[in-house]
Formats: C-alpha cells, sequence, structure tokens
C-alpha cells in the first residue's frame, strides 16, 4: 500500500499524512525480535478491538477502519465512498442542530433540498435530449439552460440558506478538539476507509460515545456545499497536481484507468466531475447502510489504555450497533494484459515516468518477496536505484518503489516512478530501471542487501511504535492490514512470510511479473517537448 | 459473607471502570457530549536531564528505556539568516553536505554504508535560524553512531564532487517546486514580507550558483562550532552512559572565538494591499495573506495564539474553514498558520486554494473573516473552547520524546527559560476574554495584511479585488 493510494478528508496542505510508505514489510520483519503485544477482543456484534498498551504519557491514538473504499463505488456514481467519508464529519442527530432546532424541522429543509436536486437533475437531462433533438430538426444547438433550471438551482440555494441557520458547523472538530483531540482526520482509499484522531486517556468514554454516534446516527447534512469542496479537491489533486502525489496525480487517472479496465481499481478514488455532479444524497446514505457495519469494522487504540478498563464503554456505545448482512463481494477482475501499454499526458511540469507491473493480491505466496524487491531497489540511499539513478547517473532526485498501487486486497500494480532531472529523459530513468530489474534477476541480490533491508525494516517497526507522533501511524498500519487481510494479527504475521525472503524468491518474481508485457508505462511530460508529429491536429 | 465480598469486588469492579453514563438498548439516546463526566488526567511533568560536558557544551537527555532504540541531536545557532547577500542557501546547503559530503575518513558511499547496514539514520538540515543534524540507530549500535554522527559534525569531508551533485541537487528540487503553486505563493508572500531579505532571501537558481566549496567550509568553521550548539539525546540511555558518550565524542571539541549574530529586526515591508502574480494555466489560483511582528516569548502570545487557533488554526472547525470552506465551498483547503519566531519576529499566513473563478470572493471572504476578528474579538465560547484545546492537549506534551527533546534544545539555544511551556500554560490561565479582545484589536489589524495571489488572471476579473498591485513576471 501507498501513502499516496489515500484521500484525506485533510485540509491542511502542509500537514498532508504521511503513512504507509513500505509500511508492510517493516512491520512485519520487526516481529522476531520486538514484538508488537497486540490485544484482540471481538465485540458480539462482529467489531474487532485492536490494542496496543503504551503508557508513556496519558493519551491514546485511535483509528476506526472499514473494509470499504473506492472499490465499492458502484457505475455512475464514482467517488461515493470518499463522499461519504466527508458527510461522516458531518454531526449526527445528536450534535450538529443548533439549540431549539428540531430533527423533524431539518429533515423537512433536507427532503426539499433532495426534491430539488431531484428536478434539477432531471431538467438536465431534459435539456440535454432536447438539444440533440433540436440539433438533428434545425442544424442549431440546443439550449444548454432554462428559466425552470435556473429557477431550481436558486430555489436550492435558498433552501441550503435556511438550513445553513440550523446548522452548527463542524460541530464535530468543535467537540474533538475542545476535549483536547489531535490530528482528526479521515481517510478512503481503495480498499479501507479510516477514520482518525488521538485523545488524553480520560476522553476514551467520550470518544465511544461520539464515534458510536457517528457511525449509527449520521446526518448527511450540507451535501451540495460539500459536493463543491471535493471537486476542489479533485481539481487540487488528479487535475492541479498539488495534493499528495504532486505531479504524479495527474497522470494516475487514466493511467490506472487503462490498467485494469473492468475492475474498479481502474476508477480513481475520488470519483470523476460528472459523476460527482450528479451525485444524489441518498445514493451516499446507500453506500454507508451497505457498507458501513460493526462487523466490517475494527477499532485500534494504541496508548495509555487497558482492555479491561475499554470493554465497558465499548460495549455500551460501539457493541450497541447492529450487525449487518455482508454486500456482496466484488469479483470483478481486469482480463491479462497481452502486451505493454504505454500512455502519455501533457502538462507543462517537470517530466516524469510511472512504470507499474500487473502483481498478485495480498495473500498471494510472491507478495512478501516483491515487497522486499522494493526495498532493494529504492530504500535507502544505498538501493540500487538510488545509488545508479540519483547517484552515479544524477537522472532524478528520488526514485519511489512500491508494491500495491492503488491497492492490495485485489491483483494490483507493483509501481517505480521518479521525476526527471533536466537535461535528461524518461527514457533514461526507464533504461536505469530495466537494467536494475535485469541485473537483480541475473545475479540476485547479495546476502548483505538482503540482511539491511531486514534490519532497516525492524528499526521501521520500532520508529513506528516508539514515539508518540507514530502512535497514530501505529494505529493506522494496524489498521489497514487488518482490512486487507481480515486478520487482526495480519500486521505482525506476514513477518513470518516475509522474513524468509531469498535471493532465489527474487529472482523469481523478476522473472515472473517483471516483463514488457506485464507492465503499463506512464509519462507526464511538457507539450513542447513532444514531436512535431504529435503537436497540432491530424498528421 | 463470601457472596457478600463477591458482589462488593463487583460493584467496584463496576463503578470504577464503566462508563459513568451506561447506555441501555440502543444508541437513539447518548449523553451530552459536551457536558459528559471526566476523572482528572495526571500530567506528570516529562522528565529531563541536563548537564554540560568539559568544553562547556550543554547536554539534554531525556531516557526512555522501552525500546533498544537511541537517538541524539545537535543544533546551532546559525541558519539561512546567515546567508551572505546574494548566496541565499548555504546554510541549507552546508547542512546537507555535512550529510551526503563523507567524513575525513571514509568517503560519501563508505558512510551511506554503514548508516545502511546499521539500520540507522542520520540527517542535517539547516532552517532559517538554526541548523540541526539528528541520528537514530539501535542501542546496541551506539558507540559507532556516536563515532560517525560526531564525525560527521566535527570532521566533514565536504567532498568536491559530492558538492557538484548536491547542488545539482538542490537546482533540480528548486526546478520541480516551480510545479507546485502553493510553494510559489509561499515562496512569493515571504519575499513580499520581508522585501527580499532576512526571511524574504530565498535561494534561487542564481544564488545556489554562486556558492563555492569555500563557502561552505567557511560557514562550516565560524557557525557550527560547539560555542552556538546544544547537544540532545533521547531513549534507551541512562545518564552515565549518554555522559560517557557524549563527554568522548564532543567533550574535547575545542572552542572557537565567535562573534554575535548580527541579525536584522522588522524589514521595511511592501505596503499593505493585495498583490497578483500572474501565472497563465493554473486551474486554481493560490491566495495568501499575511503579517509579521511574532515573536517568541512576546507578552501577547498566548492571547494571540488563541485568536489564531480560533481564525483558523484549529483542526475542523475555525471560522476561515467554516465560511469558506463549509459554508461557500469555495476550497478544499483553507486555514491560517503562525510562526513565533525566537531571534527575528515570525509571520502569521491566511492561505486558501480555489478554482479560478472564485479567487475574488475568497479573498473576499478572507478579508471579511480577518475583519469581523479584529472589529468582534471572539466570543465566549470560542475562548472556553480554545482554552480547553490548549490545555487539554498540553497532555501530549512529553508523549512524543523527539519532540520534547527538540523543543527543549530550541528553548536551549535561544536562551529562553527551559519551563517555557509551563509559564505560557500559567498565562493561559490568567487571560481572560477581554484581554484577548483588547490584544486582537491593538495587533490584529486586517489593513495591516498583505494579500499575495498567484492565478491565472485570464480566469478572473481581479479588478474585483480592490486596487491591485500586478507583480512582475
Amino acid at each position: 500500500m501507498k501513502k499516496n493510494a489515500l484521500l484525506c478528508f485533510d485540509y491542511a496542505f502542509a500537514k498532508s499524512i504521511i503513512f504507509l510508505g513500505n509500511l508492510m514489510l517493516g512491520a512485519c520483519l520487526a516481529q522476531a525480535q520486538t514484538p508488537v503485544p497486540l490485544q484482540i477482543h471481538q465485540l458480539a456484534n462482529g467489531m474487532k478491538i485492536i490494542l496496543v498498551e503504551k503508557h508513556s504519557a496519558p493519551v491514546f491514538a485511535a483509528c476506526l477502519t472499514f473494509q470499504t473504499g473506492s472499490v465499492n463505488d458502484p457505475l455512475g456514481a464514482s467517488g461515493v465512498a470518499h463522499f461519504c467519508e466527508h458527510m461522516l464529519f458531518k454531526g449526527t442527530r445528536s450534535f450538529g442542530l443548533k439549540p431549539g432546532v428540531s430533527a423533524q424541522q431539518e429533515d423537512a429543509l433536507l427532503q426539499q433540498a433532495d426534491d430539488l436536486w431531484e428536478a434539477i437533475l432531471a431538467e438536465k437531462a431534459a435539456l440535454a435530449q432536447a438539444a440533440k433533438q433540436q440539433f438533428y430538426s434545425t442544424g442549431k444547438a440546443g439550449a444548454e439552460t432554462s428559466p425552470t433550471l435556473i429557477q431550481r438551482q436558486s430555489d436550492l440555494k435558498a433552501v441550503e440558506v435556511s438550513h445553513r441557520g440550523m446548522v452548527k458547523t463542524n460541530a464535530i472538530g468543535h467537540l474533538f478538539e475542545k476535549a483536547g483531540g489531535v490530528g482528526i482526520n479521515g481517510g478512503t482509499g481503495a480498499d479501507y476507509t479510516a477514520y482518525y484522531i488521538s485523545l488524553p486517556k480520560n476522553r476514551f468514554e467520550f470518544y465511544c460515545r461520539m464515534e458510536a454516534d457517528r457511525f449509527a446516527n449520521p446526518v448527511f447534512r450540507e451535501f451540495h456545499t460539500e459536493r463543491e469542496v471535493i471537486k476542489e479537491e479533485r481539481r487540487m489533486g488528479v487535475e492541479e497536481g498539488e495534493g499528495g502525489r504532486g505531479p504524479l496525480g495527474i497522470l494516475m487517472e487514466p493511467l490506472l484507468a487503462a490498467a485494469f479496465p473492468y475492475h474498479p481499481y481502474g476508477r480513481h478514488t475520488i470519483g470523476e466531475m460528472s459523476d460527482l455532479d450528479g451525485l444524489r444524497r441518498e445514493e451516499v446514505r446507500r453506500f454507508f447502510t451497505q457498507y458501513y457495519a460493526p462487523n466490517r469494522c475494527a477499532l485500534v487504540l494504541v496508548g495509555d489504555l487497558t482492555m479491561k478498563e475499554c470493554l465497558p464503554a465499548l460495549e455500551s456505545y460501539f457493541g450497541k450497533m447492529p450487525r449487518q448482512p455482508d454486500p456482496r463481494p466484488l469479483t470483478t477482475l481486469s482480463p491479462k494484459q497481452r502486451g505493454e501499454k504505454r500512455i502519455t499526458v501533457e502538462k507543462a511540469v517537470t517530466p516524469l515516468l510511472y512504470v507499474g507491473w500487473h502483481v498478485p493480491a495480498m495473500g498471494h505466496p510472491d507478495v512478501p518477496a516483491l515487497e522486499v524487491l522494493s526495498d532493494l531497489l529504492s530504500k535507502g540511499r544505498t538501493s540500487r536505484l538510488y545509488q545508479k539513478a540519483v547517484e552515479e547517473k544524477a537522472l532524478t532526485n528520488a526514485f519511489s518503489t512500491h508494491y500495491g498501487d492503488p491497492g492490495a486486497k485485489w491483483p494490483t500494480l507493483f509501481a517505480a516512478h521518479a521525476t526527471v532531472k533536466a537535461p535528461h529523459t524518461t527514457e533514461e530513468l526507464e533504461q536505469v530501471l530495466y537494467e536494475a530489474l535485469a541485473r537483480l534477476e541475473k545475479e540476485g541480490p547479495t546476502q548483505a542487501e538482503l540482511d539491511k533491508v531486514k534490519r532497516n525494516a525492524e528499526m521501521d517497526m520500532l520508529k513506528e511504535w516508539e514515539n508518540w507522533s507514530e502512535a497514530n501511524k501505529l494505529a493506522y498500519s494496524l489498521g489497514v492490514y487488518w482490512a486487507l487481510t481480515n486478520d487482526p494479527h495480519g500486521f505482525l504475521r506476514a513477518l513470518e512470510r516475509v522474513k524468509d525472503v531469498t535471493a532465489a524468491d527474487i529472482q523469481r518474481v523478476i522473472r515472473t511479473y517483471f516483463t514488457r508485457q506485464n507492465r503499463i508505462v506512464g509519462t507526464l511530460v511538457r507539450p513542447e517537448a513532444m514531436p512535431a508529429s504529435a503537436k497540432g491536429s491530424v498528421q | 459473607m463470601k457472596k457478600g465480598l463477591i458482589a462488593l469486588v463487583l460493584l467496584g469492579l463496576v463503578v470504577s471502570v464503566l462508563p459513568a453514563q451506561v447506555l441501555e438498548g440502543s444508541l437513539d439516546r447518548l449523553p451530552d457530549p459536551g457536558h459528559m463526566a471526566l476523572t482528572p488526567l495526571e500530567m506528570p511533568p516529562p522528565k529531563m536531564e541536563r548537564f554540560q560536558l568539559t568544553n562547556g557544551m550543554p547536554c539534554l537527555l531525556v531516557e526512555d528505556h522501552t525500546l533498544p532504540v537511541i537517538g541524539a541531536s545537535v543544533a546551532f545557532q546559525a541558519g539561512g539568516l546567515e546567508d551572505p547577500a546574494g548566496k541565499a542557501g548555504l546554510a541549507k546547503m552546508t547542512a546537507e553536505l555535512l550529510r551526503e559530503g563523507g567524513i575525513k575518513t571514509a568517503s560519501p558511499l563508505a558512510v551511506n554504508q554503514q548508516i545502511d547496514a546499521l539500520a540507522a539514520a542520520i540527517e542535517f538540515d539547516a532552517g532559517s535560524e538554526s541548523t540541526v543534524g539528528t541520528f537514530h540507530g539501535f542501542k546496541r549500535d551506539a558507540e559507532m553512531l556516536f563515532s560517525l554522527f560526531a564525525e560527521m559534525v566535527r570532521a566533514p569531508r565536504f567532498d568536491t564532487s559530492r558538492f557538484a551533485w548536491l547542488k545539482g541537487q538542490m537546482l533540480a528540487e528548486l526546478k520541480e517546486r516551480e510545479d507546485q503553486p502553493v510553494h510559489l505563493a509561499l515562496r512569493g508572500i515571504q519575499q513580499l514580507l520581508y522585501n527580499g531579505k532576512g526571511l524574504g532571501q530565498l535561494p534561487t537558481p542564481a544564488s545556489l550558483h554562486a556558492i563555492t566549496l569555500a563557502d561552505i567550509q567557511s560557514f562550516a568553521q565560524h557557525y557550527l562550532v560547539p560555542e552556538r550548539c546544544v547537544l540532545g539525546v533521547m531513549g534507551d540511555l541512562s545518564l552515565l552512559e549518554a555522559k560517557a558518550y557524549l563527554e568522548k565524542h564532543f567533550g574535547n571539541w575545542p572552542g572557537a572565538p565567535t562573534t554575535s549574530l548580527a541579525r536584522k529586526g522588522e524589514e521595511t515591508l511592501a505596503k499593505p494591499g493585495c498583490y497578483l502574480k500572474k501565472k497563465a494555466g493554473l486551474g486554481q489560483s493560490v491566495v495568501m495573506a499575511g503579517m509579521t511582528g511574532l515573536r517568541e516569548g512576546d507578552p501577547d502570545q498566548m492571547a494571540l495564539q488563541v485568536a489564531f487557533l480560533v481564525l483558523g488554526e484549529g483542526k475542523l472547525g475555525n471560522r476561515l474553514f467554516n465560511t469558506i470552506r463549509t459554508q461557500q465551498g469555495m476550497a478544499y483547503v483553507v486555514a491560517s498558520a503562525s510562526h513565533f519566531r525566537h531571534t527575528v519576529p515570525g509571520v502569521f499566513l491566511a492561505y486558501a486554494v480555489t478554482q479560478g473563478k472564485n479567487t475574488p470572493h475568497v479573498v473576499k471572504s478572507m478579508q471579511s473573516v480577518c475583519q469581523t476578528l479584529a472589529q468582534n474579538g471572539i466570543t465566549q465560547e470560542e475562548w472556553e473552547s480554545a482554552r480547553q484545546a490548549i490545555l487539554q492537549q498540553e497532555a501530549f506534551h512529553g508523549a512524543s520524546l523527539s519532540n520534547l527533546l527538540a523543543y527543549q534544545m530550541a528553548l536551549k539555544l535561544f536562551g529562553q527559560p527551559m519551563n517555557t511551556m509551563h509559564k505560557k500554560l500559567a498565562q493561559l490561565k490568567t487571560l481572560d476574554l477581554k484581554t484577548i479582545n483588547e490584544t486582537i484589536q491593538r495587533r490584529f489589524r486586517p489593513e495591516q495584511l498583505r494579500f499575495y495571489v498567484l492565478g491565472d488572471a485570464q480566469a478572473f476579473p481581479y479588478q474585483q479585488m480592490g486596487d491591485v498591485v500586478i507583480l512582475e513576471q
């Protein structure tokens, strides 16, 4: 899993979350010498509790992880999982309204807004249909708007203004912050969705009360304004390349679409603009009902708590959430790729290269070797790609690789990417990458390299555990690994699968997966750098 | 009797661990989250040892024996503010070359191999006011790590070929930053606020090219000396062990004559107003508003921090966020940040990223939110929430060893009292709404804000933003 596959509610670009980089390997390898003492409990409704006691300060980190993400977005409603995450910060029946406003009053206004939105969508569809008919009957373009549409839109704005008068804006953030909460946020990935915060330990019951309420009684208010916020988020990350992945974000949407025909990994988590523009509140509500359930959720706690003192509040609040039937499992796969794919996106930014190879989902016996391979290639200043591409040839400032883009629950990509340092080219980067793989495949890594990778992975784990600034990360990692493996111990048990990776395993996975036919190559290039034959209209 | 004893034990269990307000049935009726029972929190002050080496270097130790790992830091009071005119980036390049340039007894590659083989991390970086180096590794490798770290600090090789390579890296990084409008805007407003001097003197390709290896050697000899330095150690080391390692590797570091730093105070500011930097092709504009004058230890600091928390620094619930994002849907990113600096006036910045056509509206909204704060101050409810938030978050103060150590080292480095945090909290407890709002009126002057807008001027009628100064391309 890569941090950047995650879309966040996070609003502060300066504090964007930094999670998950190489966490799988790091977490796993640590177990042999320094096991993290996990305590596991399951509530009667199926909700998992995973606790790591850490008593160095009177605080705890909590991460509620749900086994759902953008892979569950229905066709025509891309982005709904992420939209749902945003909606879950809007308050509940018991908080979010100003004093004196009743739920009935609010419901009436929300229903009015829903009805108006439905009318707006219907009018837009009618206008589009009429425009087509007009063109074919008269040869003239049809109208894009109408007095009816303008009126409905104006009515909707008026309803929103009335509703705003009822709402206590961002009550959840206000309440958590007043309670001493830090780092409140949520994140939606392809395979999972997580909600996290850290609090002083005497706020544990408060935490349970707030979160159980949020996931039992949410009110999806301020829907249409939030749609605009999400569209700004999309512009920033996918269109302008200012999000967590930087300019790579511009390339990823078309690249994933090409890499994963049929499978939902081919659709960006944030959703297509046209889908966002048409989304109904009811569709988000339906998604929530279908996929948010205690039996699809794990609460990971790291901090100054014991299971004994936590259980009464956990039972009292989360224990009352009803178990839900499991949704239909996703079984769609993309057909096997039978030839190299190449994608080019033009944008006036520093050129970059992305190469992805199709690899299996987590749980496949080759995955541990793929994780070790990633570290051999790009982790640290003595890794192979750093040595060759960054130091020796100075082609780039950093070459990154990782297993699991955009997810890891289904067959996915092993990714390698780097920006190009002028005057070099993406072709040179590609060449260095393929040569490094070919050499590893031919000679295998040295034992010293394998030992180095394993020692560093152990240290990564200790870093997560050691410092409070990392405690949220540990909670997050444990939650994500559970979501991917369905095993509360998954984060640690994978060690047993990874520590035995041999040089021959590395050679074998390179031979198996890192072929020309199995890769997709994406480049972000400056428009002016395109060859003359590619410019202009038809050549 | 026996039965009674069990009942008593069970009762005790219930009283001590059950939530104060037990629920029945469903989650329909929940306690008021604003008034839930709260057990007092014990927040013992973090344990920290202070000592001096025989050469007078001050040292701090935060012990923690939970895991077999250790870390150490060295901080010098010298940074980007010491960059000579025309050579912005010298402090940063010096710090980077300490890490990348090898040591007298080993090549850069050999150093990297040793660090990676030990699963350790050593990094150096320079900010505006200080240069900091840190290492982290297994306790079993302590001697090797202290030795290597000390040699990097005291006997850097400053390898010539690595200098050229590093310069290329920094130039490429600068170039890549041009792809990121937020970074461009941040640079722009810094330059505007400080007239390109002091904190506004930022690295450019020309300034990086102008730096020579001799400049780096001179910077290190002049500024990275024991007299300007504080050492810190954390993790699985006893006081005795920490003293022994530091004494062995740093205690015989001879002093060098130093002069006091000639740091500038307030810069001449560009006049308040709205400045536009045009950049064609941007789909979103970056709007920033800034003011200077924030000093660590300022008597108004806590009142201003409360005001800024309410204005734009509260997580998921501040006035800028509530207005521009939640109510208007105009931005995904909108917030403010303040930096109270130790030796020169720091900045307050409000910022938002919005699609081009919304730019004038966001500028006006930001102005309006700031003006409302200046005119009306904060409310009693906001004050109470901010006070609670700051006091409750004190529980996290000792939670991160590295953050705690860094904070205390900064205090020591800049001559602030070591009990500064305690004093600030005490100050907070004596504050009242009237004082805060008087401070806001006196210190927060929206008419003094400089707005910096980076965007595609074709996408919005920038004249709607009032008198706009167009900055040269």
